[in-house]
């Protein structure tokens, strides 16, 4: 995909054209939007341009990739030697400091072909402290003719130390990613649970288990797409300890998949208890002015001429309901119990253990 | 593919190329080695996207051909082989069959094709030199070269070539060793890189005392052909470091005041007794020149202490320095010479090691406390 192709509307998108057109590119990107896989889209647009051999030219200078030529089309299929990918790996979904340290090696290097070479870390928030600190020398000043472009969902999540020694630049726009048909009738189907019980233990862990069985569900297709993909499959004839290692490599990107899609489904859920929390602003002023602290009476104000349009998900009727029986200071702690819940899962607690507890404290 | 060669020569072939194939790999063909029958030769090729190592080594090629194999499977089974003659054959779906009398062997390989291509050079700019020369260059500088990552550029050896004369420069930051030879060079070859450490390993094992090297480079990448008299011959072609070379001149002091003229087996044997009684807090020796003396002292607290006196021509005024010994020990040891001679300013300043020839090596002192 070319940035022709790409939203030309994107304010960031046009940033990154014009620094390609004036030849000013920054050595370190750091990329934050909502999801990976449009950033990564990006990234390996960047890495096309700067690597293309017919490119659009503007001034000299190239602005754009052609997505024709045999660099672009090696890109495309993850082949290009001079394009280095550093993801998340290790079964607790982590970048190590190993895959940062072999990253410095090759990028110290020269190029194989080309004149750039590009290193792209997808999820950056999941740079543990050790790695990032071996890596901020390099990228502080990476040399000559490297692009060094970092990918995250979560800025906030990315240590100080590495976002300052980058150009950010946002893709997202503040709102939820648009929801895929199983993700809706899920979400539907939980908040219309949600909507029905009130405080019974019952229904908490009839609740607990849809969201586990959808975990499940993520799990199985993921495992499928995953072992499909593995080199297992092809070089089944493979020297026993090669097998081994792509044995492992496969349960570790298995499970660092099934995590990035935890956070997701748990992030979806989040958007939900927004809508919810702005609900409960709207709906109940009376209440909510005995109830909250001053500080947040400006916030009521906003809130009380809130159109439908800044819900996420207008669409769901049960909203409404469970948004009458609360509180908006409940809501808000809703808001932190899930924020809290995503914590303890990044780290690296019993996921059982986590899920029940986050869901029995909600207030619902 | 099908041939027949001795064991030795495929060991020979083996033994040069294996050691560049990584154990952690991502791609499989990576791990084989690369098989090309021609002519009366066979060439071994094996890399690790860096640095790339081929080995052309005598052989009966029945068929001409190319196939690639697991190497450390193949040189594990040849090396065990209890005949001395071999027969090789691949067929069509790259399974390499292995005779030799008794036993026989059939190991499944991947398609030649897979295997990276060799990079090639298209610039001409070479250089021919003995063997011998660039052994005793290499030898004399690789044990100077940083292992810090943070500063990658040390990590390797600087060769310059220009003015008649090619220089081998090595530092970590606290010593400095250069060595620099005369050698016709050709004005359109001049030029400056720098080379890996890890390809600087493989050329300290590869390289030989006699025959000759083809040294090329291009803006990414070097090449070393390393020929002997039988005419097999090994290439090794190298990824360089990326970035610029710190300006090493200006720590190489211009004027020493003291030149001390010492027999290195003895300088060295005394220093490394003397290293025996330092500690890590106490890493260093210090050496007093006295009257046509030398006095090496170790003292560490914890450990002990130790003195050795060498009798020395020196006719200056006292003068005390601190070395780490380590850092004395490593070009005392990659020397051959008899003689070797230390310059010094005063205790603060660096010392500087020469011998009667292009070696030069610069190391910072400790402070004395």
């Amino acid at each position: 995909m070319a940035f022709k192709d790409l939203s030309a509307t994107q304010q960031s998108l046009q940033l990154l054209q014009r620094s390609l057109e004036r030849g000013r590119l920054a050595h370190g990107y750091l990329f934050s939007g909502n999801e990976l896989e449009s950033l990564e889209t990006i990234a390996r647009t960047l890495a096309k341009t700067l690597n293309c051999q017919e490119p659009v030219r503007k001034n000299g200078l190239a602005v754009d990739c052609c997505d024709r030529c045999l660099a672009c089309q090696r890109i495309e299929r993850w082949n290009h030697p001079d394009l280095h990918w550093v993801r998340p790996e290790s079964k607790s979904r982590i970048i190590t400091v190993a895959q940062m340290r072999e990253l410095m090696r090759v990028i110290q290097l020269k190029p194989n072909e080309s004149r750039f070479k590009v290193a792209v870390i997808v999820a950056v928030d999941r740079l543990r402290p050790e790695g990032a600190n071996a890596f901020l020398k390099t990228l502080e000043e990476p040399p000559a003719d490297s692009v060094l472009v970092l990918l995250t969902t979560e800025p906030q999540r990315v240590l100080e130390t590495i976002v300052s020694r980058c150009s950010r630049l946002s893709f997202g726009n503040g709102s939820p990613r648009p929801l895929d048909a199983a993700q809706r009738e899920w979400l539907g189907d939980f908040s219309e649970l949600a909507s029905q019980e009130r405080k019974s233990l019952m229904g908490r862990y009839c609740l607990l288990d849809t969201l586990l069985r959808r975990l499940a569900a993520l799990r199985t297709s993921i495992e499928e797409s995953l072992s499909a993909r593995s080199p297992l499959q092809q070089h089944q004839d493979a020297e026993k300890n090669l097998l081994d290692r792509w044995e492992e490599e496969l349960t570790a990107s298995i499970e660092a998949e099934y995590r990035r899609h935890r956070a997701e489904l748990l992030g979806v859920l989040h958007w939900w208890l927004r809508d919810v929390w702005l609900r409960t602003l709207r709906q109940k002023p009376n209440i909510s002015d005995r109830a909250t602290s001053p500080a947040d009476k400006p916030l009521l104000a906003i809130a009380a001429g809130l159109e439908a349009s800044l819900l996420s998900f207008p669409e769901l009727a049960a909203t409404g309901r469970v948004a009458q029986r609360i509180s908006p200071i409940e809501a808000l702690e809703n808001l932190q119990i899930l924020d809290q819940l995503q914590r303890w899962l990044g780290g690296n607690v019993q996921e059982a253990l986590a899920l029940e507890v986050g869901l029995l404290k909600l207030h619902l | 593919m099908n041939l027949t060669i001795s064991k030795e020569q495929i060991i020979n072939g083996l033994q040069a190329v294996q050691n560049v194939v990584s154990t952690r790999t991502t791609l499989p063909i990576l791990s084989n080695v690369l098989l090309r029958a021609e002519g009366d030769r066979l060439e071994l090729t094996a890399t690790d996207l860096d640095v790339t190592i081929a080995c052309s080594v005598e052989a009966k090629v029945k068929k001409p051909g190319a196939s690639t194999v697991p190497v450390k499977r193949l040189f594990g089974i040849v090396r065990e082989l209890s005949n001395s003659e071999i027969d090789l054959e691949v067929d069509d779906k790259n399974a390499c069959s292995i005779r030799s009398g008794p036993s026989f062997y059939k190991i499944n390989g991947l398609s030649a094709d897979e295997f990276p291509p060799m990079p090639k050079f298209i610039e001409d700019k070479k250089i021919v030199l003995s063997q011998e020369t660039i052994r005793g260059m290499v030898k004399k500088t690789s044990f100077a070269i940083s292992t810090d990552e943070s500063r990658y550029v040390l990590n390797g050896i600087f060769i310059s070539l220009k003015d008649h004369k090619m220089t081998m420069v090595a530092t970590d930051g606290r010593r400095l060793a250069l060595v620099d030879e005369e050698i016709d060079i050709e004005e359109k070859s001049h030029g400056e890189f720098i080379v890996p450490a890890k390809t600087v390993n493989e050329l300290n094992r590869l390289l030989q005392d006699k025959g000759e090297v083809e040294l090329r480079y291009a803006e990414n990448q070097a090449s070393f052909k390393l020929k002997d008299e039988k005419g097999s011959s090994i290439l090794i072609v190298t990824k360089l470091i990326e970035g610029s070379y710190p300006n090493y001149r200006q720590v190489i002091p211009a004027e020493t005041k003291e030149r001390v003229p010492l027999v290195r087996e003895e300088f060295l044997h005394a220093l490394r007794r003397a290293e025996i009684m330092t500690s890590e807090k106490s890493n260093s020796v210090k050496l007093s020149f006295g009257k046509n003396k030398l006095e090496i002292t170790a003292n560490s607290p914890e450990v002990g202490e130790a003195k050795e006196s060498l009798a020395v021509n020196y006719k200056g005024p006292e003068m005390a320095i601190a070395f780490n010994p380590k850092y004395m020990i490593d070009p005392l040891n990659a020397l051959t010479n008899d003689e070797v001679f230390i310059e010094l300013i005063d205790e603060l300043s660096p010392g500087v090691l020469k011998i009667n020839g292009p070696f030069l090596y610069v190391v910072m002192p400790m402070r004395l406390s």
